[in-house]
């Protein structure tokens, strides 16, 4: 009998919640693909000479931890419940904005991941696992591009979706399996990469490149400096700024914690203290692995790789993709389990953002459909395999036609502008909403069950200085994105693909509630708040 | 027949918020019929201990408040009653009697305390003064909301609630107690029952899968036309989207990825078998949705009352079908 009893409860069912913590954490950290993202960080030194990745590590952290990871716990443990952000900005903004976000998030930016990111096992996963293996990578190279690459994206849209179809049980153990192997993936590539010296490294890519007849350490600097127009001799302000965007991909998509708000155990803290950790954990693991790089490769030698990982150079005849997992893979002599451990967990964590973008979207769709705002078969769900297979459908034939076209005109750095369109939709208005919750009157019935209404700095919600801290940093970063000469040539493509998700976003609202006011149904009555007295 | 709008809602469990944000929103949303069914009982009781320096302690949403006005404690019993807690004023000493009696099921049956006991003896008996003190309320409550409205309004308990809550709902002039019988909604049948299949808590009105086999039965047979009649079943047809919960474990620890059908077989059966034009359920608050077992829509509003959100489905009906549905959340 506990000495500390606080409660009485009766003999009544209910248990329902049963994600925990650590659960909770590991949901996160799959969307952060901690072994992908790494390697798109280390990569943009490219494109961004003179970038400062401690520097923008901690502004992330910082920002991250005190900003939007507090906004996203915040807000999810007063009101723990699936749906996330629809739920929140809908209830404390307006129903217009929160179908907007969800109309960005769960609609195009889910699209947008297949798009990007299923051809990325093709494009990079595959020569990075053959390099690693031992194998040339240009036994690969047809799945690179075009039609190859095509059958790669497609093999891995098309398993993503059958394994939404086995159903959420399913998902969740292939899950399990996956992260782990992606967490373990990039711990060896870690500590190989950390234990290895400058000097240590550089005799043992000379050596490899010597058996190739290829370019030695210095020839990689000299080559690279060359194309690159002079490596900067000290790190600058204008490209860490511009690293704060891959940077902060590492640390902000634990959000998705959101989707499963209302299956999380202990939602106030665990909600709260999961956000958190994740990024703690997230940005932990990119500053180890990231800094062990630039030391064993030295401040040259950081950007000359990543220029030939991202460009290549004249001269490099070393069969083997230039990433960190695989100089990781040759400084232990392409030992062939350790290799498929660390490839593949670039290909695996990759592979579980195609599933989870189904799942996002016909989530997200599901919900519109019971709200009204969409069509009635928005809500049909299979009795076979318990799933909304024609949801599942659509996205399948959405992703394929947008495969078709990446596959031909391949857009990498599209990706940054995703994240965006996301930043400014999702993070920028749930940061608005976390920002005057506490002043909303008809969100005070909720504020005052929170149990963050008490935490207070000088007077002030916290949550109040966490939400402007966090819009603060959205517009630090949408500056960062305008200002970046490397992100120039998108700007107007996708500003204007902003402007037409919000407008489409807006007349779906518009059209839904005329067709189910015609039914004789007001959907505005869905969202409509019911005073108690 | 023309167009019939109802308000369904389930599973408020105590929550004084949820249950007026009912009423109001029987006029908010312009329906015609109101249904509230079970669990109505809450599950918490909170103690509110007078402590020697003339302060009261309490402890909510897992956090220790120390109140000192008369202010912070109405403030401190509204919170509680909205969320669906009951409450009672206490001092230490009777504190340790109190748990004494109960026995501890430390960290695992709600997320929002670290320690709970479960009610024995003397507590037992608060508990059920202070259900049927917050029932006998709200039907006054309902009485005077009600009376002249013209709006009929249906009520019935569920697997939670204790026997006396029939009652208390059979005393009210404004709202008529569903359970166990068939009672017309402008034209439509519609039969109600509060039973559930078994839970692994034990609960008030639970049986076996044939008992509930023959209590459907006995219901089933009264029906007149099965093309327009209304099941209103607390617990859900089973292996459906509105079942789905958790994995326990031996202990009742739930799964975090296992889930598993609750809902009931018997019920699933008299669907399949009756087809009758609407299937509204509760039980399984996480489970909100919707599902077709041939021509019958079946429903599940889900809950959310410990937030004080009144979640429900307005369904119209006309010519005998579904014409439409929504689900609301106020």
């Amino acid at each position: 009998m506990s000495n500390n009893v606080e409660v009485f409860a009766r003999k009544a069912s209910g248990l329902t919640r049963e994600a925990g913590m650590l659960d909770t954490t590991y949901f996160a950290i799959m969307n952060n693909a901690v072994p992908v993202s790494i390697w798109f960080v280390i990569g943009a030194y490219s494109w961004l000479p003179g970038a400062n990745l401690t520097l923008a590590c901690l502004i992330t952290l910082i920002c991250v931890v005190f900003g939007f990871a507090m906004v996203w716990g915040m807000l999810g443990g007063s009101m723990p419940r699936s749906g996330g952000s629809y739920v929140y900005n809908s209830r404390i903004i307006h129903p217009i904005i929160g179908l907007g976000v969800s109309f960005c998030n769960g609609g195009f930016v889910m699209l947008a991941w297949i798009w990007v990111l299923a051809p990325w096992v093709g494009e990079v996963g595959l020569p990075i696992m053959a390099g690693c293996l031992g194998i040339d990578t240009a036994s690969v190279e047809y799945f690179t591009s075009g039609f190859g690459l095509y059958i790669v994206a497609t093999i891995v849209n098309v398993s993503a979706f059958l394994v939404c179809l086995l159903g959420m049980r399913a998902y969740f153990t292939i899950q399990k399996v996956f992260v782990t192997w992606s967490l373990i993936g990039a711990i060896i590539a870690g500590v190989i990469i950390t234990i290895t010296s400058h000097e240590s490294f550089v005799a043992i890519w000379n050596s490899e490149a010597a058996k190739f007849g290829s370019l030695d350490f210095n020839a990689v600097i000299k080559g690279a400096s060359e194309q690159m127009e002079g490596i900067p001799e000290t790190w600058n302000w204008s490209s860490t700024l511009g690293l704060l965007l891959p940077v902060t991909w590492v640390a902000i998509y634990g959000y998705i914690i959101a989707f499963i708000g209302g299956e999380v155990k202990s939602p106030r803290k665990n909600i709260f203290r999961a956000n958190i950790l994740n990024v703690l954990v997230c940005v932990v693991f990119l500053m180890w692995i990231g800094l062990a790089y630039q030391k064993m490769l030295g401040w040259d030698g950081i950007h000359a790789f990543a220029w030939l990982q991202e460009e290549g150079l004249e001269g490099y005849t070393v069969p083997m993709y230039v990433t960190y997992i695989n100089l990781a893979s040759m400084i232990v002599g392409y030992n062939k389990l350790l290799g498929f451990i660390m490839a593949g967990a670039f290909i695996v964590a990759d592979w579980l953002w195609i599933v989870f973008s189904y799942i996002a979207f016909s989530r997200a769709a599901f919900a519109w459909g019971m709200d009204g705002l969409g069509p009635k078969w928005f809500t049909d769900i299979s009795a076979k395999v318990n799933q909304p297979t024609k949801l599942l459908v659509v996205m399948l034939i959405l992703s394929q036609i947008a495969l078709t076209q990446y596959a031909w005109n391949p857009e990498v750095l599209g990706s940054i502008s995703v994240e965006v369109l996301q930043l400014i939709s999702v993070f920028g208005f749930t940061a608005i909403s976390l920002m005057i919750f506490p002043f909303v009157k008809k969100a005070n019935h909720i504020w005052n069950a929170s149990p963050y209404k008490d935490w207070k700095i000088l007077g002030i919600p916290t949550a109040t200085l966490s939400g402007a801290l966090s819009l603060i940093y959205v517009i630090l970063l949408v500056y960062a994105y305008y200002i970046t000469e490397a992100f120039a040539f998108m700007y107007t493509a996708w500003t204007a693909i902003y402007l037409i998700v919000w407008a489409a976003s807006i007349t779906w609202y518009f059209v839904w509630k005329n067709v189910r006011s015609k039914e004789g149904i007001d959907v505005t009555m869905a969202f409509k708040e019911i005073p108690p007295e | 027949m023309s167009l019939v709008k109802i308000l369904y809602v389930t599973d408020v469990h105590g929550s004084e918020t949820c249950f007026r944000k009912f009423l109001n929103a029987l006029k908010i949303y312009k329906v015609d019929v109101g249904i509230l069914l079970g669990d109505l009982c809450g599950k918490m009781l909170n103690p509110i201990v007078k402590q020697q320096d003339g302060t009261f302690h309490c402890s909510i949403l897992g956090q220790h408040k120390v109140l000192k006005t008369e202010e912070e404690l109405r403030s401190l019993e509204k919170d509680l009653a909205s969320m669906g807690n009951y409450y009672f004023y206490t001092d230490p000493e009777e504190m340790e009697i109190l748990k004494a009696e109960g026995k501890s099921i430390e960290g695992r049956i709600d997320e929002r305390a670290a320690n709970i006991s479960l009610g024995a003896g003397k507590i037992e008996e608060l508990f059920k003064k202070a259900v049927l003190d917050r029932m006998t309320h709200w039907m006054e409550l309902a009485d005077e909301r009600l009376d002249g409205s013209g709006l009929d309004v249906f009520m019935a308990a569920g697997n939670d609630d204790l026997m006396e809550v029939d009652a208390v709902i059979d005393s009210s002039s404004s709202i008529v107690n569903a359970d166990n019988k068939v009672v017309d909604i402008k034209g439509y049948e519609m039969i109600t029952l509060s039973w559930s299949n078994p839970t692994p808590w034990d609960t008030e009105r639970e049986c076996s899968e044939e008992e509930l086999g023959k209590k459907i039965l006995a219901l089933t047979s009264q029906v007149q036309n099965m093309e327009t009649a209304i099941f209103n079943f607390h617990v859900p047809p089973h292996d459906t989207l509105l079942d789905q919960a958790p994995k326990l474990s031996d202990n009742l620890v739930p799964s975090t990825e296992k889930s598993v059908a609750t809902g009931s077989t018997a019920v699933l059966s008299a669907i399949k078998q009756h087809q009758p034009l609407l299937g509204l359920h509760g039980h399984i608050h996480e489970s909100k949705g919707v599902q077709k077992i041939g021509r019958t829509t079946c429903l599940n509003p889900g809950s959310e009352y410990s937030e004080g959100i009144l979640d429900g489905v307005i369904v119209a009906l006309k010519k005998k079908k579904v014409k439409n549905f929504m689900f609301v959340s106020g």
